[in-house]
């Protein structure tokens, strides 16, 4: 890729008005400033390679960047927007497409990098790019998935899942079709369909962390918690300390809160005892030592504990001895209330641990 | 230095057309990037010197080779010489508005804009010759011309057209929007004329090429085509013609 841009400095108010369309010249102020760049923009357009036209009080600067021999402007703009340089990749897939307005290639990139850039007119614009996409090329690989994902970002669920189901009526292979059509109609409550494209997605795509928690997270709101806590974990497997596991591990905490809940009613007095017992532990207990036996278990805890089952055991480095589930819950609730009681484990044992520190104060 | 078969032929051409040897030399202090003078009286040899390092030495070389065939070319009453006596000189200053400048940047002034009304009327004669005749060498004119464009487009730059006169700076852009226009047609990239169109040259180059497009392309029509030019920019007054002489 020929990075090699060079700028042209105009002085704007020497600008020949004469150029403008009849209706145009006489403009001032920031009307000129984008008259004159939308003329720009369209005298450079078709030409090869792209430019980013910028008009200021002063100044006109035209940022050209020649088009490599051989690589299509598309092909240019998608590489500038994988390297993180979506304004110039954008400005290159808009070249492309007024080169030629139904280059299916342009429209559906142009159409996602809009999409991608999550600003209200963007995604508007990107919308209406997609929606020419599949007017013009309704098999266009990835079309109507792309279609699809944009409606749902605009909160459009019903049209969503009609451009899905078209995405999956031309492949029925599509795994990224499948997963979105299961998490949209998911959203509108239809789970168990949802849950029907999910389990394919998954096989389609066992990689894809975020069809175990588009999985996960549907057989949570059915009410198969136990289910549902096995693909958290995948999805903290698949893809440890990214943006999808916090989802995971938030949805791993709150299931395990219903369990426990669900198990001992409204006090769970082996809480109460692990908490009491907790307190003992770190009453003569230094900051540094209490931090680091802490974060240990939030450490493990980010992969899910199971309070459950007694029989399962865990060691830490810091702490011998060996600990259930909950018990391990227990000290890094009262950890955490120590060094940061404003952190929210995403776990309440509040009232047993009033119970214990009420126990402990009497002591 | 071993230049390419294209410039030796024209070296080859230089020498017979004029009787005289061809020196090709390097020049560290020159100001352009090659330039060419024909033998005269106390220098009986053609001279092209070339700024070391550059990397289009023989588009280069043989462009101001061509300048020297073009003027070979014309029987010994038609080969001229463009000057400024005081006369002309201080036309020129008028002209372009340098009155009030200092007189070494004035001067200055003087000598490149009318070295720029020879150089790029005559050689975008040249530049299409070589286009034509010279494929061989198409790349590297390519090349020089694309840093040439760039060059121009910075002279376009705001804070240096307030430095000068507007005469000045009119007179300079108007060369080098119809060298821009020129190119633009010839690389089949428009953009290269956008910047002079935009600020209001479009009119004045096309005189310029009307000029190019009446004159004959003949070496004897030279001074014709520079007349036209300085016509159109307003130069009449500022060059003078003199016979070039061994004398």
């Amino acid at each position: 890729m020929p990075d090699t841009p060079h700028d042209v400095h105009l002085p704007l108010a020497e600008f020949d008005r004469h150029e403008l369309p009849e209706a145009e010249r006489d403009l001032q102020g920031e009307e000129f400033r984008r008259a004159v760049e939308q003329y720009f923009i369209k005298q450079l357009s078709g030409q090869s390679g792209a430019a980013e036209v910028v008009v200021t009080d002063e100044r006109i600067i035209i940022r050209w960047i020649d088009a490599e021999a051989g690589v299509t402007l598309v092909d240019q703009g998608v590489g500038l927007i994988k390297q993180g340089e979506a304004g110039k990749g954008i400005s290159f897939l808009q070249k492309a497409l007024e080169r030629n307005p139904e280059d299916a290639s342009a429209l559906f990139n142009l159409g996602m990098a809009l999409g991608d850039r999550n600003e209200g007119q963007d995604a508007q614009e990107g919308l209406k790019l997609l929606l020419r996409l599949v007017a013009k090329h309704p098999t266009f690989k990835g079309g109507w998935v792309a279609l699809g994902v944009a409606q749902a970002r605009a909160g459009d669920w019903e049209n969503s899942i009609v451009s899905l189901r078209e995405a999956i009526r031309h492949d029925p292979n599509d795994g990224h079709a499948r997963k979105n059509l299961g998490a949209a109609l998911s959203r509108l409550g239809q789970h168990q369909e949802g849950k029907e494209h999910l389990m394919l997605a998954s096989m389609l795509l066992p990689q894809d962390p975020q069809v175990w928690l588009n999985l996960a997270m549907n057989l949570e709101e059915s009410g198969s918690g136990k289910e549902s806590a096995v693909f958290y974990r995948k999805v903290i497997s698949l893809d440890p300390g990214g943006r999808i596991s916090e989802v995971a591990e938030t949805g791993l905490n709150r299931i395990t809160s219903d369990t426990f809940r669900e198990k001992g009613g409204t006090l769970r007095q082996e809480a109460v005892d692990h908490c009491l017992e907790a307190l003992r532990i770190f009453k003569d207990m230094t900051g540094p030592k209490l931090q680091k036996i802490t974060f240990e278990i939030a450490m493990l805890g980010a992969k899910g504990l199971n309070v459950s089952d007694p029989a399962e055991r865990h060691t830490l480095t810091s702490l011998p001895g060996t600990f259930s589930g909950l018990k391990l819950l227990c000290l890094e609730y009262v950890g955490f209330k120590i060094i940061d009681p404003s952190v929210d484990l995403g776990f309440d044992i509040t009232a047993e641990y009033e119970e214990a520190l009420r126990v402990h104060r009497g002591a | 230095m071993s230049f390419s078969p294209e410039v030796q032929q024209l070296i080859a051409e230089v020498e017979q057309l004029s009787g005289l040897p061809v020196h090709v030399a390097e020049e560290p202090t020159l100001n352009s990037r090659a330039t060419a003078s024909p033998a005269r009286a106390g220098s009986p040899a053609n001279w092209v010197r070339y700024r070391p390092g550059v990397a289009t030495l023989d588009y280069l070389v043989a462009s101001q080779l061509l300048f020297l065939i073009r003027m070979y070319a014309c029987s010994l009453e038609e080969r001229w010489d463009v000057i400024t006596t005081e006369v002309e000189h201080a036309a020129c200053i008028k002209a372009m508005g340098l009155e009030s400048s200092p007189p070494g940047l004035a001067n200055l002034m003087v000598g490149q804009i009318i070295s720029q009304l020879r150089t790029y009327s005559i050689g975008m004669r040249i530049d299409r010759w070589i286009l034509d005749h010279l494929p061989g060498l198409g790349s590297q004119q390519v090349e020089e011309i694309r840093s040439q464009l760039s060059e121009n487009e910075r002279s376009l730059d705001p804070e240096i057209r307030r430095k000068f006169p507007r005469p000045l700076v009119n007179t300079n852009s108007a060369m080098n929007a119809v060298f821009a226009s020129f190119w633009a047609k010839e690389l089949n990239e428009p953009r290269f004329n956008l910047p002079f169109v935009a600020l209001g040259y479009r009119t004045r180059a096309e005189e310029l090429a009307a000029v190019l497009d009446t004159v004959p392309d003949d070496p004897r029509s030279d001074r014709k085509l520079i007349e036209g030019w300085a016509g159109v920019l307003g130069l009449s007054d500022s060059i003078r013609f003199r016979l070039h002489s061994f004398s």
